[in-house]
């Protein structure tokens, strides 16, 4: 700390790099300008145009479950006219083919998909229902299915913060300002839009500097649904106590809370398939008998169904509680909460029964 | 709202166009709005306490320059109270623990109730920017801002309110009362200034961080060889870090039609520690010079009151930048340094052979070794969230044993480093900005294209700037 030295814009010597008002000594030309920002988002665009249309794009796109849903949605002959939305659980647990013969058995020709997502709380849940509203006619029923885990606050929703790009169209960028969405998600699901490789950015980084090729296409199951094998009752156990430890904790109060995020997309869901005339359903997941311990008073299980039951009332529709349904029993999942294949046909079957039917206005008939 | 964030670029776009299409009288209003706006976005009690300090000053102001004969008392007042705003919401929650640590060895645990108080982000910055003008008006130096809209626009300025640079009143004030015109050539450079910013900060400064944190942060056992680069890594992240951010808030003033003052000059190739606060945070050293070095006595009362005065004004420096011990030691490090340099300049400046030597390349060099050499190793005071993980990385660095092997998980950190080091042995003062001057308008797209793809491209998981915790 010396007096040398005079004013703090660094007379007597040059800054890392000088002020721009140096260059203001020659005057600009605005048409220079304008060509230095022609050139700069012609070269961006361009390159952006060449993705797009590239095989490597259509690769990357194979490879992820999450960028070819939407792909494989749009290729159907037909929109289905049930569709189930929800994370891994629903995924592995609503099989369209078992929800379309309950339907016929009601006499009903009605076509169903399963529109899971690995990991998919309501933040994507909301762009899964603008896909299902892609499609004209637009499906008569929808059912969306939530979990405690995806309100809590403890689980970062990070993931599917860094997905939204993925998931987002141009169309579900109102829905995301209804939902009340941080502005920085909605900004970036806007330019992601704009310059769509930013949507693959992480990838693209991993591809070129790790090596990182694409992988062998995704399986998408049979009409979106994806079937577990059945697992031997000691592993399927096993299994289930581990995942009950996981949950405990992300779960328990005081750590944990019921976070307003998720409960905004759902909000914003419901509304958006019931504008669209869509019948709609929201369900509480069902659980193998070990993860039932964890919802307990300590835990947040009981205001997350207050809120969702909340959210449900305000617009009028109908909710479901399955956490404990006359079905399913241990022997049906492989774990604590994806069902195998035959739990899976088993609890579809009671899903239509229950649920879907009376939102079509058809009286169910006893179960066989 | 980072500046590295999409809510910050659209922010900004929104704000270029309103500015532009304003007429000129209106800039401040304009300029005011997105600050309030930019500054309600980390908090209102930031927002609150800004206006209520930019108040206070402008009312000292007002009242100093119609009241003379109450000069000092007005001065005196805005001071305690911006300094005061500042030492409750910075040190009051430090000081608390502190005696409350002390109670417990005496046996009164619970002496006191620990309040809890959060500083909020900016605070640090703006009330240095307040008092340097208090001070100017009272010294005379510039006259008192009599249109409120206008100080409050001073106060808000978005592009440096949070992090610097501290800019005096002679530095916008007047560019506010008289906005100017639209320049095609200075926005042009803007961008470039904004854009090569934001490369220092995302590409550089973040790749660096996570060699940082995995030496700083980690409690296990550390060796020789990472401790030296960890510690070289963060010398090198906070540079870019800060002057990426300087870079940013300088550029985007610069698309607004404003010249914010420089506050990094290449301070690694500085040969003396002096020459350091010279080139480092200049608008924090010269106000601390300014501000607290020259009203102790600065030089004029003798060698050991000089040294002692270096000392006061580093440790207040540390103390500005954290309420924490080990930025309390790192300031007495920096006070100590100058103090040194200063007692060997005393001694030898005036001898032939030393004027020879000083001007001599190996001296120089070796000069700018040894000072980079001192920086890193106060900045591991900086760095370290305790005195003790401080001496950690310290007892590792210089008694660690030294195994080249775990090197390889540094590898993003270490291309990083040498990109930095190139960056300061080949770049000298202004040439990246003469060199674009010197490009074609189509040349200047590209080059911002490739900006904008290396930013894509390099981008490491973001984190927050470091500068804006103070």
């Amino acid at each position: 700390m010396t007096a040398e030295g005079r004013t703090a814009t660094g007379e007597g010597g040059q800054g890392d790099t000088t002020s721009p008002a140096a260059a203001a000594e020659r005057p600009g030309r605005a048409l220079d300008l304008l060509v230095t920002v022609l050139v700069c988002l012609a070269v961006l665009a361009g390159l952006d145009v060449a993705f797009r249309t590239s095989a490597l794009r259509g690769a990357l796109d194979r490879e992820n479950h999450y960028r070819l849903r939407p792909i494989e949605y749009a290729k159907l002959e037909r929109p289905p006219d049930v569709v189930f939305i929800g994370d891994s659980r629903t995924l592995h647990a609503l099989d369209p083919a078992a929800a379309e013969e309950a339907l016929a058995e009601a006499g009903l020709s009605l076509s169903a998909y399963n529109l899971g997502l690995s990991g998919a709380p309501p933040m994507a849940q909301l762009a899964l229902a603008g896909l299902a509203l892609s499609r004209r006619p637009p499906p008569r029923v929808v059912l969306l299915f939530v979990s405690p885990y995806m309100v809590s606050t403890r689980i970062e929703p990070t993931l599917s913060r860094e997905s939204l790009h993925t998931l987002y169209a141009w169309r579900d960028l109102p829905w995301m300002v209804a939902a009340g969405a941080r502005v920085e998600d909605i900004l970036d699901v806007f330019t992601s839009n704009l310059f769509r490789a930013l949507a693959y950015r992480g990838r693209l980084v991993r591809l070129v500097f790790e090596r990182q090729w694409p992988g062998p296409p995704a399986v998408m199951g049979e009409k979106g649904f994806q079937a577990l094998g059945r697992v031997p009752p000691g592993v399927q156990a096993e299994r289930a106590r581990s995942r009950a430890n996981g949950y405990r904790t992300e779960l328990s109060r005081p750590a944990a809370a019921v976070g307003g995020e998720m409960l905004g997309y759902l909000d914003a869901a419901l509304r958006r398939l019931r504008e669209a005339g869509v019948a709609v359903a929201v369900v509480n997941t069902t659980s193998a008998s070990a993860l039932l311990e964890i919802y307990g008073p300590d835990s947040i299980y009981d205001e997350y169904l207050a809120r969702v039951r909340a959210v449900c009332a305000a617009r009028g529709v109908p909710f479901h509680d399955h956490l404990r349904n006359p079905v399913t029993t241990d022997a049906d999942f492989t774990d604590g909460d994806h069902m195998n294949r035959d739990g899976a046909r088993k609890y579809t079957r009671f899903v239509v029964r229950e649920v879907v039917l009376p939102l079509l206005g058809v009286e169910p008939r006893p179960a066989r | 709202m980072a500046f590295t964030s999409y809510s910050y670029l659209y922010f900004l776009l929104l704000v270029i166009l309103l500015r532009w299409s304003a007429p000129r009288r209106a800039v401040p209003a304009v300029l005011l709005a997105a600050g309030t706006f930019f500054l309600w976005t980390f908090g209102t009690l930031g927002l609150a306490l800004l206006l209520g300090a930019a108040t206070v000053a402008f009312g000292a102001g007002l009242g100093m320059a119609r009241r003379p004969d109450l000069r000092r008392p007005l001065l005196a007042s805005a001071v305690v109270l911006l300094i005061g705003n500042l030492a409750l919401f910075k040190y009051a929650d430090f000081l608390v623990r502190e005696l409350r640590a002390l109670g417990a060895i005496a046996g009164l645990p619970g002496l006191l109730p620990q309040p809890g108080l959060v500083a909020p982000v900016a605070i640090s910055f703006f009330t240095f920017q307040l008092v340097a003008y208090v001070v100017e008006v009272s010294r005379g130096a510039w006259p008192a801002e009599r249109d409120f809209l206008r100080f409050l626009a001073y106060a808000t300025f978005f592009p440096n309110v949070v992090s610097g640079p501290i800019v005096r009143p002679a530095e916008l004030l007047p560019q506010l009362a008289r906005p100017a015109r639209f320049d095609a050539e200075r926005f042009s450079a803007s961008v470039f200034l904004f854009l090569g910013g934001a490369f220092k900060k995302v590409v550089l400064a973040d790749a660096l961080a996570p060699a940082v944190g995995g030496v700083f942060d980690a409690t296990g056992p550390l060796g020789a060889a990472a401790a030296w680069v960890g510690a070289f890594a963060f010398t090198a992240q906070l540079y870019c870090d800060f002057s990426g951010y300087t870079d940013m808030a300088r550029g985007a003033a610069g698309m607004l039609g404003f010249d914010l003052p420089l506050n990094f000059r290449l301070p690694y190739l500085s040969t003396n520690i002096a020459e350091f606060w010279r080139r480092w945070h200049i608008s924090l050293s010269f106000w601390l010079r300014d501000y607290v070095y020259i009203p102790l006595g600065g030089s004029r009362r003798g060698r050991l009151r000089t040294y002692l005065h270096l000392l006061a004004t580093m440790a207040i420096a540390g103390l500005w930048h954290g309420a924490a011990w080990t930025m309390v030691v790192w300031g007495l490090l920096h006070g100590a340094l100058l103090a040194l340099h200063r007692a060997f300049r005393d001694l030898v400046a005036n001898r032939p052979g030393f004027v020879r030597l000083r001007a001599s390349w190996p001296w120089k060099v070796g000069g700018a070794l040894l000072t980079l050499l001192c920086v890193n190793f106060a900045w591991v005071f900086f760095r370290a969230a305790s005195l003790r993980a401080a001496g950690r990385v310290l007892r590792a660095m210089f008694a660690g044993p030294f195994a080249v092997a775990g090197l390889a998980e540094f590898r993003s950190a270490l291309v990083a480093l040498a990109v930095v080091a190139a960056g300061h042995a080949l770049v000298a003062g202004d040439a990246p900005m003469r060199a674009y001057r010197a490009l074609t308008p189509a040349l200047r797209g590209l080059l911002w294209a490739a900006l904008i793809l290396a930013l894509f491209w390099f981008a490491a998981p973001p984190a927050a700037f470091y500068y804006v915790m103070f």
